[in-house]
């Protein structure tokens, strides 16, 4: 529970420090995109502490570029 | 001028009593004048009054042939000047003015200054072995007159502005023309004219009014009460600020390192002051990390110190009912407050004050089990070192911070300690004093100019001012290394 | 233009400096010991080569627009869409890195400094000072990295001497044992630790865009002696096996240093080094993620962004890799080819658009 009460906090901090400011010079677009990259951020971490599986960005990068990247590394080990 | 009744002057003042009124007749030019003569008693000097205006008034007027002077003339007074707003003319009578009303049409002031000033004493604060001991007073002429003093030349210049809608203080910026940098000059006639206030009582107002940033713990004005001090500065292109009614003036731009330099500096051996400044550095270091590394090694990383010491420190500590970090806290605390009081207290008391001192915080804690011997090291060593900061507000914000590293120690441990050192030295870099980076020369770095700062350089190597403060007139002096003549 | 500070050549030079000792000093000496074994400093040499040769390629590039950054030049060399898909993917690249850095720092400190903190606490705490950092401004940065540069020197030149002692040159024999192939090997990986291309994000704002060129390279090429001399003094003190097995090498080559009773323990001098350099990494990267994003999609403040972005990459920086062991498994292989796409192929791609470009509207209005 105390997790939940530290992230919301967090956020309330952030929205806090940013949005007066943005609201204040009338950024309808900076407003947007903070609250839509916030929001994603929150509902990541939430996925996290439900521990859902969320796609690790890495494992699709190791499934592209692995048998070029082990075709470089069996070429110039020498082994 | 329209007819000026002496009545609502003095109901305007509340009848005050120390306000002296004299109302006479004189004879000038064949007619009889109505002259009244008022001034503050205890601002004037009332033997100069009597000497110079009613004598002069009385009795020598009505001897003289009155057609061929002006009336203005036959007065024996340096400062005359006629006012016409009734402003400027209590303004001058709470300056020390004697005030005429010539035939009820015509406001003459006369300025007969007589306050009793405290005489130029030793600096109380920045005390040196060697140099000047004289330091400013309460009196902004006397103050002026001590830079004058040092610096002979006519382009040191005084604007004179006043502040405060009640209090009217007097506050003279002074500055050397052309080596001055005039967009600083400018932003302080700006800064200093935006100020609206009912009062200012001693230049610590200003700072507080026109410094850069508000919420930074670090100061970015120096002051200082001596006027070799002042004098230096000037002729390093910066602008003082004086103030009437205190002794410490005020300086800007001030540069972060200006704070770790005592003007005793500049009056030793350049080898020894730079010795001397680098002792001041360590010293720094360990007012500002001491007690907060002492916490971390002690509570997360024992395995840094040598195993002799850490079975000494453990053995000490055993039986203490506190972690390091209560531990420090306490006796952090206990100073500060030993030297809060040291500083609040009626002189005579400090003797018994500083016996309690010692044995509270030295002997009987340690025996009592409350606090180990070491953390008694620890804080003595962090609180004299706190005291070879030569600048006062420094070593208070350096004081500040120390508590916060000790949290961070006590939390984080080394790691925390230089996340927290990351940040402030993140925001030392972002401070800036009157458009100058606070932490120049070195971040930005100026290799020119380092040559008075973690060390000193002689006097013959140090050809240019700091170029970020002055670029008008760069050079200071063009000397060769000195030595017999080849 | 968003950013309205300015940094000096040298400042750069500073920041490339600091950056380019960044992660690498900590675990590039056991990844070359893998890979190249006694050979790893041969390796770092090529690498450093073929990072020189990069920046030429980024100066010329950036040369022909010196007043945009990468983000935003991209659009103009492939049009409005294509050129913002380009950024976006290259700034994707930037904050998986930024990611990646966060998660090593918290890795070493939860391994070596503060076993007992969660790695949750250490990584938001140097996210904390970074964004402190970042929103300061590129300028306060610059200005921080050049008092602490004198610190790293210090520090490295104080390691670096009381190694000297334990040196045995036999160590780094025999040389180019295996031929030429693991040394390229190597170089390959090194070359790709590097990423100086992020630092293109900064030429824009440098009050002589002229002179970054020579900036960079001066920065890379002091901060590459730092990571070779440490390849070597692993190699020459711990000898290649011994570096293989330790991720963090030059952190254990600096527990070896023993002076008569008294100075032992100085490790964490080379912590602090390391900390502060990858800290500057850091800034740099995340400083180029906001002033990217918010070029690419026309934001007025890139300041909005750090917090939510702190909070996406403190989440991304835990879960990008699960132990050690894959990371390991990941970093040096497969990292590095996903980096040559934007260190090596992305630049040279755009730079070879733009000049048939201008050489195509050349023949246009001349014919």
């Amino acid at each position: 529970m105390m997790k939940y009460i530290w992230l919301f906090a967090a956020a309330a901090v952030i929205i806090l420090i940013e949005v007066p400011s943005l609201r204040k010079r009338k950024l309808r677009k900076d407003l947007w995109v903070f609250f839509c990259l916030l929001g994603l951020g929150i509902v990541l971490v939430i996925m996290r502490f439900l521990n859902l599986h969320i796609p690790n960005p890495v494992n699709g990068l190791d499934y592209m570029l692995r048998p070029l990247a082990e075709a470089i590394f069996q070429n110039l080990s020498g082994r | 001028m329209s007819q000026i009744d002496i009545a609502t002057i003095k109901e305007k003042l509340g009848y005050s009593n120390d306000i002296i009124f004299k109302e006479f007749q004189i004879d000038y030019g064949g007619n009889s004048r109505k002259v009244n003569l008022f001034y503050a008693d205890g601002l004037v000097n009332t033997d100069s009054v009597q000497d110079f205006i009613l004598e002069t008034l009385m009795v020598e007027f009505p001897k003289l042939n009155t057609n061929q002077h002006p009336f203005l003339d036959l007065l024996t007074a340096g400062e005359i000047e006629e006012v016409t707003s009734t402003d400027t003319m209590y303004y001058n009578l709470f300056s020390g003015h004697v005030i005429l009303i010539w035939d009820s049409n015509k406001i003459l002031s006369i300025a007969m200054n007589g306050i009793k000033d405290r005489a130029v004493s030793e600096a109380m604060t920045e005390t040196v072995s060697r140099g000047p001991k004289e330091s400013f007073t309460e009196s902004i002429r006397t103050n002026t007159a001590l830079v004058r003093r040092k610096i002979k030349n006519p382009d040191l210049w005084l604007e004179n502005m006043r502040i405060g809608k009640m209090t009217q203080t007097s506050v003279s910026i002074m500055y050397i023309k052309g080596i001055v940098s005039d967009k600083i000059l400018e932003e302080v006639r700006n800064r200093l004219s935006r100020i609206d206030i009912d009062g200012i009582l001693e230049s610590g107002y200003i700072e507080e009014l026109i410094q850069d940033s508000a919420y930074s713990p670090f100061p970015t004005m120096y002051n200082s009460e001596r006027p070799d001090v002042i004098a230096a500065e000037l002729l390093e292109g910066k602008v003082a600020i004086l103030v009437d009614g205190t002794p410490h003036v005020l300086v800007v731009p001030a540069l972060f390192i200006s704070f770790m330099h005592s003007a005793e500096d500049y009056y030793q051996r350049a080898d020894i002051s730079s010795l001397i400044r680098i002792l001041r550095f360590v010293g720094i270091f360990i007012a500002l990390l001491g007690p907060s590394l002492y916490i971390a090694i002690t509570t997360f990383h024992q395995e840094m110190l040598p195993t002799q010491l850490l079975i000494g420190l453990a053995a000490q500590r055993e039986g203490i009912p506190f972690p390091a970090f209560i531990e420090a806290l306490i006796m952090e605390i206990t100073f500060e407050i030993l030297r809060e009081a040291g500083v609040r207290m009626p002189r005579t008391m400090g003797q018994a004050i500083s016996i309690v001192g010692t044995l509270v915080i030295g002997q009987a804690a340690v025996d009592a089990g409350i606090v180990s011997a070491a953390m008694v090291i620890v804080v003595s060593i962090t609180a004299i070192s706190s005291f070879v900061v030569p600048a006062m507000n420094m070593s208070i914000s350096i004081r500040m911070i120390r508590f916060a590293l000790m949290g961070l120690a006590a939390s984080f441990g080394l790691y925390g300690i230089i996340l927290g050192i990351f940040a402030l030295v993140l925001h030392l870099c972002s401070l800036r004093t009157f458009g100058v980076p606070y932490m120049s020369p070195f971040g930005p770095f100026i290799a020119e100019d380092t040559k008075d700062t973690l060390f000193r350089l002689p006097h013959w190597a140090m050809r240019k001012r700091l170029r970020l403060i002055s670029q008008n007139n760069i050079t200071r002096g063009n000397n060769k290394p000195p030595g017999p003549k080849r | 233009m968003l950013e309205k500070g300015k940094i000096s050549h040298r400042q750069l030079t500073v920041l490339t400096l600091l950056y380019t000792i960044g992660t690498s000093i900590l675990i590039v000496p056991s990844i070359m010991a893998v890979f190249s074994k006694q050979d790893g400093w041969i390796a770092c040499l090529i690498g450093t080569a073929a990072n020189l040769l990069t920046i030429l390629i980024y100066s010329a590039l950036a040369g022909r627009y010196p007043t945009l950054t990468l983000a935003e030049f991209s659009e103009k060399i492939l049009g409005k869409w294509l050129g913002k898909v380009i950024s976006l993917f290259f700034l994707s690249f930037i904050f998986l890195l930024s990611s990646f850095l966060l998660r090593v720092v918290g890795n070493f400190m939860t391994t070596h400094i503060m076993p007992n903190t969660p790695i949750e606490i250490t990584i938001i705490l140097f996210m904390a000072v970074v964004v402190y950092a970042v929103r300061l401004g590129i300028e306060t940065t610059a200005r921080a990295a050049e008092i602490f540069l004198p610190f790293v020197i210090a520090l490295f030149l104080f390691l670096t001497f009381f190694l000297l002692p334990q040196i045995r040159i036999d160590r780094a024999e025999p040389v180019f044992e295996n031929g030429i192939k693991p040394i390229l090997l190597g170089a390959f990986y090194y070359f790709n630790l590097q990423e100086q291309v992020i630092l293109m994000m900064l030429v824009p704002y440098t009050n002589r865009p002229e002179k970054a060129r020579s900036a960079l390279l001066a920065g890379t090429l002091l901060g590459s002696v730092v990571i070779i001399v440490s390849v070597l003094l692993s190699t020459l003190v711990l000898g290649t096996e011994f570096t293989q097995r330790n991720m963090y090498a030059s952190y254990t080559l600096a527990k070896q240093i023993s002076v008569g009773n008294f100075l032992q323990r100085v490790e964490a001098m080379l912590a602090i080094i390391w900390l502060i350099t990858i800290f500057f990494k850091t800034v740099v990267c995340m400083y180029a993620v906001t002033l990217g994003t918010a070029q690419t999609l026309r934001l007025k403040d890139p300041r909005t962004l750090t917090l939510p972005f702190a909070l996406l990459l403190v989440f991304l920086s835990l879960l990008v890799y699960d132990n050690i062991v894959s990371f390991v498994a990941f970093t040096p292989k497969v990292f590095s080819l996903y980096a040559t796409i934007f260190m090596v192929i992305i630049p040279v791609g755009l730079l070879g658009i733009d000049a048939l470009r201008s050489s195509f509207k050349q023949n246009q209005s001349s014919s």
